[in-house]
């Protein structure tokens, strides 16, 4: 049970990090369908850069290669106005092609990238910690102050928003930036904390995963959070479940696989509660 | 001219053209402090283009804005801002779902940081006050009425210590006792020396209110003069360029025999009854006109009329047949034609060809089909009928319907929904912002449907157009009709009273 | 051909090709390759009978697929969810001939259409249903039904319809009677060497129809002008009769069955069975297809045979060099979706570049 609670946490902690991001990216009437394209550049860098010098500009690296994946969509919707769901699209395969090109590069393996020994990586519980004070931060931050109000104007009425004084281009680039540098926190986490090495499209569906809590929690943060939390013990009992030598191979954990994206989809049809996006989504101006 | 107040901002020849329409030219008036001036002219002779100008939302090809005698250049809405200068739109730039203090300080925050709801709300009650508003601050833009959300519109400049108040078109959504109240506040706000510019095509209220006139036509300003020197007659003549053609009305009577019969009819959407219980008849060749303020009922009668609102109560006859068993198509097919209440939203679709939109509504039809695919030699000369008869231009039919004026694409509009027999033909605005050749046109043009026995049913927030087409006008008033009379015994002072929930004394 | 009908069609796409080339040369450059291999797999797609076999193999599902996410784009409706509808269209295949595996051929081959177009159409047909009567927004709808369709179809795979003789994740083989004729069966019957040894077969063929059938139904039947009324203004649409509800569902079930159609040339053509992973991103790709196409059914087919040639390039090339990998062809995709994505901004910027140039 301890195990399967202490799997929970650290399968969330990802999540957490890119629904966050993904909650101020949306809010700020963007539609982030590339959560997991930026959970995987970002991956790779925190690791490739971990493996050759330390930790910490591993995740300075992460942090900065995921604001740029981030501010690549946000160029692409904001100045180039490209759909955004289909900038999302043009990301995550971007993302998806990239990474195992340059580790092909560096590693001479398309595949993965070098081991980092246990002693050369980020102590783990730091970014758990601190995956589970930002939906608190950020919903201090949404709700409370004046850089939260415009970004809930931006999402809700960017006109408004303009002819305020306040240009809402603006806060999307801060917004998207901001956010791709949480959710380097989130891919860095992955390939050195939860992993010991980058692996080719190692983010599985993680950030569609981030996505869906974010949808659950009706694009809220803390709602999101719990989303996270409940998402990471579904995948943590779907693994227990998967190496229990009672069950062996005979449970199908597809079922475990399936039940965050049908409860959400159930969710978003509106057979529980209704969840409404922010109106200026998928809007160009 | 205003000799007692000082100059506080003049445009010296303002030209903008936007994709080759030009739609200032070389404009050139000067507004007193602590006056309230009307902007006025039809729609599209460049009042809203030369005052967004003055807001930094749009910047001039040529000529220079003097801001208190010197020359300035207004590049965004935010040096505007920091000038004074405010500005109201037509459409109302709120959040929804932010309240209405949040809505206020909106870009003009105490603080980035942690907001002081308390010391905020202590501000804006003592701001509130002052200019006698009365809105709940604390409540949600999307539960409030019009009036109240254009209130907030307004203390959002106040907050912003406007001096230079912009108003585009405010009173078109409201009631007339809703206007009465604005001008009471802009009278208020006057005396605090602040300077108000209305931007308007009505022209009561520019002579009531305002103390100085601006008259703009085709993208020029005519003439700026002291609204005492001018009537209501001297003034539309200055806005439409040239004395009127009369419309050639002869009251031709109608058959009394119904062709469409609206009985008890009630629609409720999530407990608000919208509809209650309307009955009316039209009669063959007869013009029904509805009067009403905008937002009253209109939007769902239309919708119920043409087919598209099947949740309703009650009874509509259309030439001896229930609509509630038809589909919208079903009854364009049996003599129903609709004139939508905008052209852009519901009329044409603007990608498609000239020949692809006039058989909008008719698309099934076999007659443009061979086998079963449709005939595009068929519709190109059904178009081209349509396109000679109206005189439409440029009248190429694979040309792209968003190349035309809206005074072509209303024509086509009208064309096609009238090229069949129609035995009840629903006109909703259907002269909307469209050039007066083409509202001549269109009105003689009903007048001759009229006289073909069609029975006309006319939705339009124009009291004058309902006026001079109609032969019995009825006044619709929170989705009830509250009065109903023949032409010749209507008064506009008595259907304004109507429109608003008065009752004739 | 008429001049606007050149530029509507034909000239972004083609700019979007060359730009992307530039791009990409650019990249192999900076990842110190030698550029010249991009021509020469990029020729070896086309100018060879082997390369031109496998191309045309990609190309297959990418026309249905594209196809796909056009239809959807013409009812103002975005389908990202042509991957799962393809599964659950390859799946259909396998479960009817597992049910009834010696149907025979004249049986078989048009029932093992209809399965992956009814299977793949049901799953069109639920995002379409939520959309429609639930208004729930198509696109997190489909992703989400991607997951669910995807990881049923993969339990599917392990489970029921598992090949217990082998260790990979396989379903049993489909009936013998259900393959179809590789194309190299024709061309060796007429004594030539073309496409041996590759898998593309006679779906190509179907996929062709498909397109033209579609161009049909969009342009020249009522009902494909209802669509397209719909999609570009929904309240005309409704005044005039026209369902949104009817042609959602429509339209979705429609793309569903296209993706469907994915699974004859996977399951039916070549594989003849079903392996987990089988399918590239197909459905995505399909979206860059029809932006490529400018959702015209016919120019999916140039834009499809583009990625697939560019898919087939990029094997190619990771067998030509030491140091790229086959996924330069994701990183091709996305450049060009950027492109055509951003092209009235990039234009303009290239429009600006040139103005300036004249005033100095």
């Amino acid at each position: 049970m301890i195990e399967i609670l202490s799997s929970t946490l650290r399968l969330a902690t990802p999540l957490i990090f890119a629904a966050m991001g993904g909650f101020l990216c949306e809010r700020s009437g963007i539609a982030t369908i590339c959560l997991e394209g930026v959970l995987l550049t970002s991956a790779w860098a925190g690791a490739t850069v971990t493996y050759y010098t330390n930790p910490y500009l591993g995740v300075l690296a992460a942090i900065i290669v995921g604001a740029m994946t981030m501010a690549l969509h946000a160029l692409l919707t904001v100045k180039a106005k490209a759909d955004q769901i289909i900038s999302g699209v043009a990301v995550n395969l971007f993302a998806a092609g990239i990474t195992p090109i340059l580790t092909k590069l560096l590693f001479g393996s398309s595949t993965n990238t070098e081991s980092i020994p246990l002693h050369a990586r980020l102590y783990s519980p730091v970014l758990t910690l601190l995956a589970f004070l930002l939906p608190f931060l950020i919903h201090f931050v949404t709700y409370r102050t004046g850089w939260g109000l415009r970004l809930l104007a931006c999402g809700d009425g960017p006109e408004a928003l303009k002819t305020s004084g306040v240009s809402p281009a603006k806060v999307r680039y801060w917004a998207l930036s901001i956010a791709g540098a949480i959710i380097g926190f989130g891919g860095v986490y992955l390939s050195t904390a939860h992993a010991s090495q980058f692996t080719r499209d190692m983010t599985a569906g993680r950030g569609f995963i981030a996505l869906t809590a974010l949808i659950f929690g009706k694009w809220r943060p803390l709602p999101a959070f719990i989303a996270c939390l409940f998402f990471g013990f579904t995948d943590a009992l779907q693994i227990q479940l998967q190496s229990s030598p009672l069950l062996g191979n005979t449970f199908p954990v597809q079922a475990l696989q399936i039940f965050p994206y049908l409860i959400t989809l159930l969710v978003l049809v509106g057979f529980i509660g209704s969840a409404k996006p922010p109106l200026a989504i998928g809007k160009v101006e | 001219m205003e000799s007692l107040n000082p100059e506080v901002f003049s445009f010296k020849n303002i030209t903008k053209t936007f994709a080759s329409v030009l739609a200032n030219h070389e404009v050139s008036f000067s507004v007193a402090e602590g006056t309230i001036h009307g902007v006025v002219g039809e729609n599209g002779a460049g009042k809203s283009t030369i005052m967004k100008i003055l807001y930094g939302m749009f910047e001039p090809d040529s000529g220079t804005i003097h801001f208190q005698g010197k020359p300035r250049s207004i590049p965004d809405p935010q040096t505007a801002i920091s000038l004074g200068i405010g500005m109201v739109h037509q459409h109302f730039m709120l959040v929804p779902t932010l309240t209405v203090w949040e809505n206020i300080i909106l870009g003009k925050e105490p603080s980035k940081w942690l907001l002081d709801k308390a010391s905020i709300l202590k501000q804006l009650k003592s701001l509130k006050t002052k200019f006698g508003f009365q809105v709940d601050l604390e409540a949600k833009i999307e539960s409030l009425s019009v009036g109240h959300q254009q209130q907030v519109e307004i203390l959002k400049l106040l907050y912003r210590k406007a001096n230079i108040l912009i108003l585009d078109e405010p009173t078109a959504v409201l009631s007339p006792q809703e206007v009465e109240s604005l001008f009471e506040k802009l009278k208020l706000l006057k005396k605090a020396h602040k300077t108000i510019v209305i931007i308007t095509h009505k022209l009561k209220e520019i002579l009531s209110f305002t103390d100085s006139v601006t008259v703009m036509r085709q993208g020029k300003a005519i003439e700026t003069l002291p609204t005492s020197s001018l009537t209501e007659d001297s003034l539309a003549e200055k806005i439409i360029g040239r004395k009127r053609i009369p419309l050639n009305f002869e009251k031709s009577g109608f058959e009394p025999e119904p062709v469409l019969k609206v009985a008890s009819l009630s629609l409720s959407e999530a407990h608000n009854s919208i509809l209650r219980h309307i009955s009316f008849e039209i009669n063959r060749g007869e013009i029904v006109g509805i009067a009403g303020i905008e937002g009253n009922g209109q939007h769902e009668l239309i919708e119920v009329l043409a087919g598209v609102e099947k949740n309703y109560s009650g009874t509509v006859i259309l030439n001896q047949e229930n609509i509630k068993e038809l589909s919208a198509y079903d009854l364009k097919q049996k003599g129903f034609s609709l004139i939508p209440p905008d052209r852009h939203l519901e009329g044409v679709i603007l990608p498609f060809s000239l020949a692809e939109n006039a058989i909008l509504g008719h698309h099934r039809d076999p007659q443009i089909k061979s086998g079963p695919f449709l005939s595009s030699t068929k519709i190109t000369q059904l178009a081209s009928q349509l396109i000679q008869s109206f005189d439409i231009r440029p009248g190429e039919p694979s040309q792209s319907i968003a190349g035309l004026s809206g005074g072509n694409q209303q024509k086509l509009v009208v064309a096609r929904e009238t090229a069949r027999e129609v035995s009840f033909l629903l006109a909703a605005h259907p002269t909307r912002g469209i050039d007066i050749g083409a509202i001549d046109f269109i009105h003689q043009y009903f007048l001759k449907l009229k006289a073909q026995g069609t029975a006309m049913l006319l939705i339009s927030s124009e009291l004058e157009e309902i006026l001079k087409l109609s032969d019995r006008i009825l006044v619709l008033y929170r989705g009830e009709i509250v009065a109903q009379v023949l032409k010749n015994e209507a008064t506009e002072k008595d259907l304004g009273l109507w429109m608003t929930g008065g009752s004739k004394k | 051909m008429k001049p606007h009908f050149f530029k509507k069609y034909f000239a972004g796409p083609l700019i979007a090709v060359l730009i992307s080339a530039c791009l990409t040369t650019a990249l192999l450059i900076c990842l110190g390759e030698n550029p010249s291999i991009l021509w020469e797999a990029f020729t070896s797609t086309f100018f060879n009978g082997f390369g031109l076999g496998y191309t045309l193999y990609y190309t297959t599902p990418l026309i249905f697929t594209g196809l796909s996410v056009a239809l959807c784009f013409h009812a103002g409706l975005f389908n990202i969810g042509a991957e799962g509808q393809l599964h659950l269209g390859a799946a259909g295949i396998i479960a009817l001939s597992l049910f009834f595996p010696g149907l025979p051929w004249y049986f078989s081959i048009p029932l093992g259409v209809i399965a992956s177009m009814l299977t793949g159409g049901l799953w069109g047909l639920i995002a379409g249903f939520l959309k429609a009567k639930r208004g729930s927004h198509e696109v997190i709808v489909t992703i989400l039904l991607n997951f669910i369709g995807i990881t049923f179809v993969n339990y599917l795979i392990l489970y029921p319809f598992k090949n217990t003789q082998v260790q990979n994740p396989e379903t049993l083989e489909i009936g013998q009677s259900y393959f179809l004729s590789p194309l190299s069966d024709f061309t060796a019957y007429l004594g030539s060497e073309l496409f041996r040894t590759t898998p593309v077969n006679v779906t190509l063929f179907l996929s062709l129809f498909a397109a033209l059938i579609c161009y049909l139904f969009l342009f020249h039947t009522a009902r494909g002008y209802e669509i397209r009324a719909l999609g570009q203004n929904p309240s005309a649409a409704r005044f005039n009769g026209i369902s949104a509800s009817t042609n959602t569902l429509l339209v979705f079930t429609l793309a569903g069955a296209l993706s469907g159609l994915v699974g004859i040339n996977e399951v039916m053509g070549f594989q003849h069975k079903l392996i987990e992973g089988f399918s590239p991103q197909y459905g995505f790709t399909g979206i860059a297809v029809a932006l490529m196409a400018r959702n015209h059914p016919l120019g999916v087919i140039l834009a499809a045979l583009l990625f697939g040639s560019i898919h087939n390039g990029a094997r190619e090339i990771e067998f030509l060099s030491e140091k790229i990998t086959k996924e330069i062809s994701i990183v091709m995709e996305a450049i060009l979706i950027i492109i055509i994505a951003g092209q009235g901004y990039f234009s303009s910027l290239v429009y600006r570049l040139f103005k300036r140039d004249c005033h100095d």
